[in-house]
């Protein structure tokens, strides 16, 4: 079975397209993304927008890792849809949130992400990896914010396969970009530094 | 809001997976002094108190979490803190060329320092992640717990140049006088007046006299100070015209409101008299043992020779103590009618002019008069350093890690003070406070 890559929802595209008129009216987005700003400022082109690959986006806090150890990533929120753009080969991820309810979508964030490009490509390796065949893993980013980290979360919807995280470059010293973790091993590789961080949490401190 | 904005100001990677804090600190130090030596390791050095982290960075000891506002203090650029800010707060700062930092917290525990550098109508921030780079984001992403999925903006630093500098090349022995034409007026260590621009030019001698306190300028053009002979004197501030107006002995520093000229005597009286020396005349009946501070509306506050608070009429009638307190210092008195001062026990305290709601803010020792401008105080501390703290005793910050010996004389956008070197030194901020 290939892996699977919901479709975003319309809304979700949507709510991208609409933001993007103002975006290209100020400087901000030609300095991040500026072929997009220029694609983007041709006339009717904001309305148009459309990503070339989306993925859901799921996000971890670090009291839910270890508990993920033996139930899996249950506790991650779905936080909204990322969208990848491209334009004259500068990729740029544009993030849509989207409540608890799942109905409402708004604009988030857009950066020229170095790692969307890196995404792709574990992605395009996965779907090739025989290994991975007989199951139907559904394909979606998860995120640990607080440590960093970034990677391609596999989950097969039916149980019958165990889900697979695969880090995505830049990564901790903790952990190997392009591995296949399970999601006990995943989360043990990061126990120590979760550990550390919430042993010394401080509502005035920072880490990563 | 309408306004775009985009500063040349870029957060570097975080060299180590929890030095967000040394990153964001350091890039700003950079921001506003390009050839800055400061680096990561080395703000972690200074912050951990410790000697390997730019050998060892990776190590456990130095790869920590830190506080954004200690390490901003270590290289000079805190403004002041406060928790949420407004999407204004952060268009306000970046108008002023002072990109302000967030704390970003994330649900679940653990939290991120970020820079702003940019801003777009709809509420558009471009933000600057040690870990994530660059990325616009909304107002409302960073105050939903949406920003990279699950983070809020906790806290807002407030950055600043503090710019910490000699004036002129002097030596001097009393807080200075600072007019709003950008002239320093100052006792010399020769005990003669002097005056130089802030930017350290134009340094010259006022004419030929000796003097034993700080000097008061009139906004037109009088220098009036205690000679050494305990007179009054005047003298144009371009040294023209000095005189020896009426027949009086002095202990302090005087105060000009409009025509009349308020002092201490020798006799420990209150005094004023006309600035032509005319009408000189007693202000009721009591003793005093500070520097008269007169106010717009007529009102004389001083220290009595009880050490306490003390206020009359210029006229001489409704004399009365404030509330119930002792006092070291002369006082200071704000337009909306606070009086502060220095607490005999050298804390800072504030009392409305009535003699309600007096209160000590903040937690601060003290040992000078304060001076009030804005919603700021500021104040030498007992360690000889320059303070200043919001008048609701919030915001408390070590200025620029100086060392003086005089109240400060503060204007909205630096101070001036007597440094422990006995030379004249300035401290601009940036910040509009």
């Amino acid at each position: 079975m290939p892996l699977v890559i919901p479709p975003a929802p319309a809304q979700s595209i949507d709510a991208l397209r609409a933001v993007m008129p103002s975006m290209v009216r100020g400087p901000l987005l030609a300095h991040v993304a500026p072929r997009l700003s220029a694609a983007a400022s041709q006339p009717d082109a904001a309305a148009s927008v459309s990503p070339a690959q989306s993925y859901k986006l799921y996000t971890l806090g670090l009291s839910d890792l270890a508990a993920a150890a033996t139930n899996g990533f249950r506790a991650a929120t779905l936080s909204g849809w990322r969208h990848i753009l491209v334009s004259n080969q500068e990729v740029v991820s544009a993030d849509v949130s989207v409540d608890a309810t799942g109905a409402n979508h708004q604009f988030a964030a857009l950066r020229a992400d170095p790692s969307a490009a890196a995404v792709q490509a574990e992605i395009a390796a996965l779907a090739q990896d025989p290994a991975l065949a007989n199951a139907s893993y559904e394909v979606s980013l998860l995120q640990i914010p607080a440590l960093g980290v970034r990677a391609i979360w596999l989950h097969d919807a039916s149980g019958h396969a165990a889900d697979i995280v695969v880090p995505v470059a830049p990564v901790r010293s903790e952990l190997v970009a392009g591995r296949h973790y399970s999601a006990a091993a995943f989360t043990a590789a990061l126990a120590d530094a979760a550990a550390k961080i919430l042993a010394d949490d401080h509502p005035q401190k920072g880490s990563g | 809001m309408g306004t775009t904005i985009q500063l040349s100001f870029q957060v570097q990677q975080q060299l180590e997976s929890e030095w967000c804090w040394a990153a964001v600190s350091t890039s700003v130090a950079h921001y506003y002094a390009p050839s800055s030596s400061v680096t990561q390791c080395l703000v972690v050095n200074q912050q951990l108190k410790r000697t390997d982290c730019c050998s060892n960075p990776s190590s456990n000891p130095c790869n920590q979490p830190g506080y954004l506002d200690q390490a901003l203090q270590y290289v000079g650029h805190f403004c002041w803190e406060k928790g949420t800010g407004s999407y204004g707060d952060a268009v306000g700062a970046l108008e002023w060329g002072t990109p302000p930092c967030i704390r970003i917290g994330w649900s679940g525990g653990g939290g991120h320092f970020i820079g702003v550098y940019g801003c777009q109508p709809n509420e558009l921030l471009l933000v600057t992640d040690p870990i994530y780079g660059d990325s616009i984001v909304t107002y409302q992403t960073l105050t939903t717990g949406k920003y990279e999925g699950s983070g809020t903006w906790t806290n807002t630093y407030f950055t600043e140049a503090s710019a910490q500098y000699h004036i002129g090349n002097n030596t001097t022995s009393a807080m200075p006088f600072v007019t709003a034409n950008g002239w320093v007026y100052f006792q010399g260590t020769d005990n003669t007046l002097w005056k130089v621009k802030t930017d350290g030019t134009g340094q010259a001698k006022i004419n030929n006299n000796t003097t034993k306190s700080t000097p008061f300028v009139t906004s037109d053009g009088w220098v009036w100070f205690q000679g050494t002979d305990d007179k009054l004197w005047k003298v144009k501030t371009d040294g023209t015209q000095q005189s020896q107006p009426g027949n009086n002995t002095t202990k302090s520093s005087p105060t000009v409101v409009g025509d009349w000229v308020y002092f201490q005597g020798t006799d420990n009286a209150l005094w004023r008299m006309k600035t032509d020396g005319s009408n000189q005349t007693k202000i009721n009946n009591n003793t005093t043992s500070s520097t008269p501070f007169v106010t717009a509306d007529g009102w004389v506050y001083f220290r009595g020779t009880d050490n306490t608070l003390w206020k009359v009429k210029t006229d001489g009638t409704g004399q009365a103590k404030i509330n119930n307190n002792t006092t070291r210092s002369s006082p200071f008195v704000t337009a909306d009618g606070w009086v502060w001062f220095q607490g005999t026990d050298n804390t800072l305290w504030k009392v409305k002019t009535d003699g309600t709601q007096q209160s000590q803010p903040g937690n601060n020792t003290t040992s000078s008069s304060p001076m009030v401008v804005g919603n700021w105080v500021y104040f030498r501390g007992t360690d000889n350093t320059l303070w200043r703290m919001a008048t609701d005793g919030t915001g408390q910050v070590d200025l620029g890690g100086n060392t003086t010996l005089s109240t400060p004389f503060a204007t909205g956008k630096a101070i001036y003070f007597e440094g422990t070197d006995h030379t004249l030194w300035g401290y601009v901020m940036s910040f509009p406070v």
